[in-house]
């Protein structure tokens, strides 16, 4: 099994779970499990294109998967996939 | 950064006043000398930058350069601990080095009371050898990373949403003289303007900030006097909610559009700003001032269409609404 984690800020999505679990062969499979269980996060890591957004990187354990073999990276039982996705707030801001 | 101290002297105040850093043998006064020499440039003087500049300035950074365009707001003091609440109205930049110039008269102060943009960020940027990110948005962050790459400074950062912190050190000068990975290594653009979710659905714990200002200013004084490793090619993520600490590796990317094999960005850009829904954002199926049902809402809001506030949330007893898109613009629900 393979151990996703989820940011804070995705959670509303995931009914609050900071992880969940997936049985998946490669990442592209784990994510597309992790969406299928929970769709609305769907266009917070997927494009138009269906690729990984510019703005949310996937590890592998401490390694980005694209220095790996990218969305094809091999997973096996007992890894951990972390979503990381480019954040910014907490004030006013600029209007 | 130069390395020349000799000519860097203390009085016996400032000697008093910095001696818990110089009896640490690693630090010492040669420590000391490198701070007192260094330019520091802190963008945002928010959650952020008020940990950043207190800790700097009690630290005894010789220059400090402040930018803001802010004044200082009520809903600023739960986490802005550099403000008090008469400072309430006040420009943050003159707040914020009144406030500082008590905690230390010895640091020299240079203030921008103005907000970064593609035309001035290089300007205010290059005469400072190490700039501190504590800004609060997509658009001044890609700013600072990519003035930071173009002007070879160092950019210490730290970003924060909600229950979530992230820092690193982008553009590390190394010995031999190559650059770590920037943020656009990391997250080579911004998020589109439809997934960023609207100012009042930000916020932020309070305390959060304070926790990665405060790693930031570590970072900070780290590279100015070259103890330890630096976060160079690391990311920080911390998540407050559950304690718990990840770090990550941050590789170059060659296809960096501002610092790859073929960069494609040779100029600054002033992304929109994307803070709350506008029109751009909004489904399309949504006219403006169209009437629509609060089932139809609702579904927007749970297939991420739209983003859920709490103004949506008090409006789900009515019966139909009338949505004000400019009101979120306005980033004030």
């Amino acid at each position: 099994m393979i151990t996703i984690f989820i940011p804070t800020p995705l959670r509303r999505f995931t009914s609050d779970k900071s992880s969940v679990i997936v049985a998946a062969r490669n990442v592209t499979e784990a994510i597309r499990q992790l969406i299928t269980s929970h769709p609305s996060l769907s266009p917070y890591i997927y494009d138009e294109s269906e690729l990984i957004r510019k703005h949310v990187r996937i590890y592998l354990g401490e390694e980005d998967i694209r220095e790996k073999q990218g969305t094809d990276t091999l997973l096996k039982d007992g890894d951990e996939l972390s979503i990381i996705p480019a954040i910014a707030g907490g004030s006013g801001l600029v209007n | 950064m130069s390395t020349t101290t000799e000519k860097i002297t203390f009085n016996k105040e400032e000697l008093e006043r910095y001696s818990r850093h110089i009896i640490i043998p690693e630090f010492n006064i040669e420590g000391q000398r490198k701070l007192k020499k260094a330019r520091v440039l802190v963008v945002g003087t928010g959650g952020l930058g008020a940990p950043l500049l207190l800790y700097l300035t009690a630290a005894g950074v010789g220059t400090i350069g402040i930018v803001d365009f802010d004044i200082v707001e009520k809903s600023n003091l739960q986490r802005q601990v550099l403000f008090t609440t008469s400072d309430v109205g006040r420009p943050k930049v003159e707040a914020a080095r009144d406030r500082l110039s008590a905690l230390n008269p010895f640091v020299n102060f240079e203030v921008f009371n103005t907000r970064l943009d593609s035309t001035n960020a290089l300007d205010i940027i290059s005469s400072f050898d190490i700039v501190a990110d504590g800004t609060d948005n997509f658009p001044t962050r890609y700013l600072v990373n990519d003035a930071c790459v173009f002007a070879g400074k160092i950019n210490v950062f730290a970003s924060i949403y909600r229950f979530e912190g992230q820092a690193s050190v982008f553009n590390y000068l190394y010995p031999d003289g190559s650059r770590g990975p920037n943020y656009r290594d990391l997250f080579p653009a911004p998020p589109p303007a439809g997934l960023v979710p609207s100012c009042a659905e930000g916020g932020v714990l309070g305390v959060l900030p304070g926790i990665l200002g405060s790693l930031q200013a570590n970072e900070v004084i780290k590279v100015i006097s070259g103890i330890g490793t630096p976060l160079a090619g690391r990311l920080l993520q911390f998540d407050a909610a559950e304690f718990q600490s990840k770090i990550y590796k941050i590789s170059k990317d060659p296809e960096n559009p501002i610092s790859g094999i073929n960069p494609t960005q040779t100029e600054l850009i002033d992304y929109e700003i994307f803070c709350g829904i506008n029109q751009h954002q909004l489904p399309h199926e949504l006219e403006l001032k169209q009437e629509i049902s609060v089932d139809q809402l609702n579904d927007w809001i749970k297939s991420g269409k739209i983003f859920s506030s709490s103004m949506c949330v008090n409006l789900t007893n009515t019966k139909s609404l009338i949505l004000e898109a400019l009101l979120f613009q306005k980033g004030k629900y």
